[in-house]
């Protein structure tokens, strides 16, 4: 299973996380990013069958594009700005119909926080955790598109904003103002719920 | 730094912008240290929950277990070899009457062109003939 990092750590620590520079083994680059993609994929549609499509999708063009990897950015950040685009290109072209789907099977709100239960020392602090949980899932659902995706790859997939300006195509300075924007609404819905 | 962190100093700590000053004051402030563990904590949550989940679903999605009930196959096994035996049994009927209907087409060929060699005069002519004949007949 992969570490989980605390987010204060996150900048300092990711330089040591194994990573691959080129495509040569695109089977290891697969193995190594497909949960990463995935996860933001799924955080970001919230329908796990729909995110699976398109993390296929995403990877298949990278495998398909492979030739045209210079290796500027990071093989990571390559494969994210890949799977950005895919997301940004389906909620433009049927961003009713997308939504309506998703809408219809996603999960529920609060049955990601289920999966700490077991962790907390008391019946009381797990039911505190799944409070939180849902209160930071409910306020993410409700995020304008750009402030959702770059809150998942900053608090989910524990990138900077360095990383996250290369992968969604925005100056450094908008990815803050995004950012900054998306923990204040984060923030106030934690406190009003918990 | 005296006062506390205010709400926007708090925000650019987590989103990695932070000051020597902050660290410090972070140290030695239990409230805003707390404060600030408020937010943090929901968000680790957060972060781990979504990791755990999406782990969990991916599993799920990827390596669809194939579960074999043999009943149910040998029940469609039966049904594809009756439907095949129906198929055959239609095509074959199908074509017998096929090849009647082809074998009627020919006699009925067959006869249009007797009729026309074995005519004495061409077909534009008949009604020319068929007035001599009566009138020879007579």
């Amino acid at each position: 299973m992969e570490r989980v990092l605390p987010p204060e750590l996150a900048p300092e620590i990711a330089h040591t996380v194994p990573q691959i520079r080129d495509l040569a083994d695109f089977e290891a680059v697969v193995r190594l990013y497909r949960p990463a993609i995935f996860r933001f994929l799924a955080a970001s549609v919230r329908d796990p069958q729909a995110a699976e499509n398109m993390t296929q999708d995403c990877l298949l063009r990278a495998y398909r594009s492979r030739d045209g990897f210079r290796g500027a950015a990071s093989v990571k950040t390559w494969l994210m700005q890949i799977a950005v685009n895919l997301l940004r290109n389906e909620l433009k072209n049927a961003r009713l119909r997308f939504w309506k789907r998703t809408q219809r099977s996603s999960v529920d709100v609060s049955s990601a926080g289920e999966w700490l239960a077991d962790r907390r020392s008391s019946p009381e602090a797990a039911a505190l955790a799944r409070q939180q949980v849902a209160a930071v899932w409910a306020a993410v659902e409700g995020l304008p598109e750009r402030q959702r995706t770059v809150f998942l790859l900053r608090f989910v997939e524990e990138m900077d904003s360095l990383e996250i300006a290369a992968v969604t195509g925005m100056k450094e300075g908008t990815v803050k103002t995004h950012l900054f924007r998306a923990l204040q609404t984060v923030r106030q819905r934690i406190e009003e719920r918990t | 730094m005296n006062r506390h962190l205010s709400s926007e100093e708090f925000s650019e700590w987590l989103l990695g912008q932070r000051t020597p000053e902050c660290e410090e004051h972070l140290r030695k402030c239990a409230d805003c240290a707390a404060e600030l563990d408020k937010i943090q904590a929901p968000l680790g949550l957060f972060r781990d929950a979504v990791r755990e989940w999406s782990a969990n679903e991916e599993g799920q999605s990827v390596a669809m277990p194939v579960r074999h009930n043999w009943g149910l196959v040998w029940v469609r096994v039966a049904a594809t070899a009756v439907a095949l035996a129906i198929l055959i049994a239609i095509g074959i009927g199908g074509q017998s009457r096929r090849a009647a209907g082809i074998e009627r087409e020919d006699e009925m060929l067959l006869g249009q062109v007797q009729a026309a060699v074995s005519r004495p005069v061409p077909a534009t002519m008949q009604p020319v003939y068929d007035l001599m004949v009566e009138e020879g007949a007579k």
